[in-house]
């Protein structure tokens, strides 16, 4: 402890003053730039994180297009362990920026709701908006506050109602969170569209492949009348079609994606099948609406089976067990004792009426194209084998069943409608089963934009934002981060030459003494050493204390993206900068000393 | 006067270690010129952004501006079975579906009747909406627009006295261009250019706050500098004060010389900030394709300027006098 005799008491503290003021000062502007730094990182890519997927021509993630049946398709990918779809806007609230980040109600419910500090979630869709906890202190919001956003492109007003409070303690704590509509709204988005997509257990090049790759869908079709046979996406917005006057075989080539194969004649629309295309593949479909069909019922010979249709009532015949009924495709009313039970016949099956005993909630809910609700369809339920194991017949919008576990092929007929949804119970508990549009010309497939997409790594998609923004942010933030720790060394590098000039005459003595440089390093320049260490540490612990004190996270904000105090890499940079001024001043007026 | 020709005489041959005095501080102050230009070039070139969008149309505030063509909007939020929605009532709806660019669909509300926004209609299949309480009010049309009409009920002032609701807000609406100093804190749409601008201030503020900082950082350099510098020419104070000069007069000396030190950095730190900013920008609008942003002498940079002379001039003065006690104590104390 040479070092520390040959300063005296007076000359330690007053050492430990200035090295403490310095690493004070230099924590405090790398906090501080850092903070900003991360801020802006933050902000350029809207806060999300993994596998994101924008638009290709996009210049950051608030202004990318992505479309919503993609989402549809990603989430169905049996890689796909997560997968999210946001809108992100900017926008003004009052005289400051946030952004609000539009979610799907399900996360809203599930997610946000977990982490409310206050309020609860609505059940119902509608113009309110959770607040992050740090968004709501720097906007000043409380529950029930009336919250007015501008949208930053369109002359349009949102006014939503602030029901909760929520903490992550990440990012998201910034920001207003929305419903999907509302945020697609606020963002000028169609309702097919967001802002970007989240993508979980998929890598950055399997994703690449798969939307940049088109496969082939070849689907050969068995069906006796003509019409067309649809591709539809999963928003049910037409992709491809082509046009079949019987048994014939057609191929589509098609991007990624989860398709549902349909069938439209005259009068008759039917969906015909799902495929999740990730390779090319080959779909056999097929109906019959000329040629007569078998209707199986599973019941006993003594029981009263009895079939109907327009015309009358239809002659069946028994063996092994089932009622067998050849009839011609179309719709029936089956008897079976004091049971009456609608159903759409237009392929060979078999019916069950044993009903269903037990089991799981489904709520099978019936919308129209337009999101309308549809009341009066009939409702058929299929198991895996393809048996007919329940039929309910003028359904209202909303139907709840009871299912054991298991698959089942719900088949919602509603002329000229027969439209199916697999769905597994009891994973799922609700399923919406939409009946397409008509396509009133299908031979014209629209002429629709398909954007390219781009999968990027959430850095990337950063420093993409970051250099299409405004060129020279990028070189300009950059070269900031140097600057600062020029900044910072010169000044430690002041102190340090002070100390060293200070005990430049017991230098002299020491020298004089037969020290040699390594000896003078290892007793001074070490306990010097300490000296910074415990310097560095109050240094930073002062400027944390300073930092937190101010709300510096609120005040060091990009569009309201504040960051807490950057611990590591404030420590790292103030260690780097007071080193390399020890090094430069201290170590080297040692070895200079003992050399003279 | 004398002693301070004859310091700066030293200085200037290269005593008292003013090489040291003048280049580190002035490179600070370099730094920090060009941070706080570049920073508001930055701000000047982005600004241009805030043109692309065009001038806002629609102009919302909690407190009435003057002017005419102010529309009062009273708001509420409603549970219906189907979804939450908003209901509005404002007096002059005809201007009030002007400003939204929204279009009507049916007829004007009567009393008990509504207009409902066209998200909100789909989802209400009857010609009614009812309302919580078991009021009911008959639709008298549908609102398309792209805003928060879309799923809001609007009602006049009429059917509101029936319904007696609470008004949980009430804001003004009007085309922008009014002066009134309400209007200028409006919140205004589209806000791509207030946007901009609120994303520029914050980017000063951090700019502001670093600057802050570096001057802190400059003063305690001068400092520990000067404090330095003087303990280098320990000799030279020596010899000055067996020469005749009073701690007294060596101390106004060397504040002078204090005074003129920060004076040349700043001088310096000035023309190395501006200048080296300049080239940066050009090589690297040249060879990195990146755009050229020309450094702007800032309108506070007068302000700047002054605050890191007497930071200087302060720490110097300190420094130097820290020293020169040192000297003389050491001098008193002599063999």
């Amino acid at each position: 402890m040479l070092g520390i005799r040959v300063l005296g008491r007076r000359r330690v503290f007053s050492t430990l003053l200035s090295l403490f003021m310095a690493s004070f000062l230099s924590s405090t502007l790398f906090a501080i730039s850092l903070a900003y730094l991360c801020s802006f990182d933050v902000a350029l890519r809207g806060g999300v994180d993994g596998v994101v997927v924008l638009e290709g021509g996009s210049r950051s993630v608030f202004t990318s297009h992505v479309p919503l049946s993609l989402w549809e398709s990603l989430r169905r990918h049996p890689e796909v362990s997560g997968c999210e779809v946001f809108t992100l806007t900017p926008v003004q609230a009052g005289s400051r920026a946030v952004v609000v980040r539009g979610v799907r109600r399900e996360l809203l419910a599930t997610e946000y709701a977990g982490h409310l500090l206050q309020g609860v979630v609505p059940g119902l869709e509608g113009p309110w908006a959770l607040a992050g906890v740090k968004a709501a202190e720097r906007l000043g919001l409380e529950l029930g506050h009336d919250l007015v956003l501008a949208s930053p492109l369109r002359p349009a007003l949102i006014h939503a109602q602030v029901v909760g409070i929520y903490s992550f303690g990440d990012r998201r704590d910034y920001e207003l969170a929305v419903p999907l509509p509302l945020g697609q709204r606020l963002a000028g988005l169609p309702k097919n569209t967001a802002s970007v997509i989240v993508v979980r257990g998929l890598s950055k090049a399997r994703l690449d492949e798969l939307l940049n790759s088109r496969f082939v869908l070849k689907v050969s079709c068995h069906i006796d009348v003509g019409g067309w046979v649809l591709v539809l996406d999963p928003l049910n917005a037409l992709v491809a079609s082509g046009k079949v006057e019987g048994p014939s075989t057609i191929n589509f080539t098609l991007p990624f994606g989860y398709y549902t194969v349909a069938y439209q004649g005259p009068n008759f629309f039917s969906t015909l099948g799902e495929v999740l295309l990730t390779s090319d593949r080959t779909m056999d479909i097929g109906f019959s609406l000329e040629e007569p069909v078998v209707l199986k019922v599973m019941a006993p010979r003594e029981a009263p089976v009895s079939l109907f249709n327009e015309s009358g009532p239809l002659e069946g015949s028994w063996a092994d067990g089932y009622w067998t009924f050849v009839v011609e495709p179309g719709l029936y009313t089956l008897c079976v004792g004091n049971e009456t039970y609608e159903l759409p016949v237009f392929g060979d099956l078999v019916f069950n009426p044993q009903g269903l005993v037990g089991g799981f909630e489904l709520t099978v809910e019936v919308r129209s194209w337009d999101g309308g609700k549809v009341e009066g369809s009939l409702l058929v339920i299929e198991d895996e084998e393809g048996e007919v194991v329940a039929s309910l017949a003028d359904c209202p919008p909303d139907v709840v069943v009871r299912l054991p576990e298991g698959t089942y092929t719900i088949r919602v007929f509603k002329a000229p409608y027969l439209v199916s949804r697999t769905v597994r119970v009891p994973e799922e508990t609700a399923v919406v089963v939409e009946l397409p549009r008509l396509i009133s010309n299908p031979e014209k497939v629209p002429c629709r934009f398909y954007p390219a997409l781009k999968p990027l790594a959430s850095k990337e998609a950063s420093s993409y934002a970051f250099y299409a923004f405004v060129g020279l942010s990028a070189s300009y933030l950059l070269a900031l981060e140097g600057v600062l720790l020029v900044l910072a060394a010169l000044t430690c590098l002041a102190v340090h030459r002070h100390l060293y000039m200070s005990i430049r005459g017991e230098l002299r003595v020491l020298r004089l003494l037969g020290f040699s440089w390594p000896r003078l390093l290892y007793h001074l320049g070490l306990p010097h050493l300490l000296l910074l260490a415990v310097s560095l540490v109050l240094g930073l612990s002062a400027a944390w204390v300073f930092y937190v004190l101010a709300s510096l996270d609120d005040v060091l904000t990009v569009l309201g993206y504040g960051s807490p105090f950057p611990l590591v890499e404030a420590l790292a940079l103030t260690a780097i900068s007071m080193l390399a001024s020890w090094a430069s001043s201290f170590a080297w007026g040692i070895r200079r000393a003992s050399s003279e | 006067m004398a002693l301070c020709a004859r310091l700066l005489s030293v200085a200037s041959r290269g005593g008292l270690g003013v090489r040291y005095l003048v280049l580190l501080p002035s490179l600070l102050l370099a730094l920090l010129v060009a941070l706080k230009g570049l920073a508001l070039a930055y701000a000047g070139e982005a600004s241009a952004l805030a043109e692309v969008v065009g001038e806002p149309r629609l102009a919302c505030s909690v407190t009435r501006p003057g002017g005419e063509g102010v529309v009062e909007v009273r708001l509420s939020y409603v549970d219906l079975s189907v979804r939450r929605a908003l209901l509005v009532c404002v007096d002059d709806l005809e201007r009030f579906l002007q400003l939204h660019g929204a279009k009507l669909r049916g007829s004007p509300p009567g009393r008990g009747e509504a207009l409902v926004g066209q998200e909100l209609r789909r989802l209400l299949p009857g010609g009614h909406v009812p309302l919580p309480g078991g009021l009911v009010l008959n639709i008298s049309g549908t609102v398309v627009a792209r805003d928060y009409l879309a799923y809001s009920i609007v009602i006049t002032g009429d059917t509101a006295d029936l319904l007696e609701v609470d008004w949980e807000a009430v804001v003004y609406e009007w085309e922008p261009g009014s002066s009134s100093p309400e209007a200028r804190e409006a919140l205004l749409a589209p806000s791509a250019a207030s946007l901009v601008d609120s994303v520029l201030s914050e980017a000063l503020v951090a700019a502001s706050l670093i600057s802050a900082v570096g001057y802190a950082m400059a003063g305690l350099a001068c400092f520990f500098l000067a404090s330095s510098s003087s303990e280098e020419s320990e000799e030279v104070l020596s010899v000055l004060c067996s020469a005749g000069f009073t701690p007294r007069k060596l101390a106004l000396a060397l504040l002078a010389l204090s005074v003129v030190l920060a004076g040349a950095s700043t001088v310096l730190g000035l023309s190395l900030g501006v200048f080296t900013p300049a080239l940066a920008s050009a090589l690297a609008s040249i060879f990195a394709k990146l755009p050229y942003i020309r450094p702007v002498a800032y309108p506070s940079l007068g302000l700047d300027l002054a605050l890191f002379f007497s930071t200087s001039a302060l720490g110097f003065s300190a420094g130097f006098l820290r020293g020169l006690s040192k000297v003389v104590g050491n001098k008193g104390a002599g063999p």
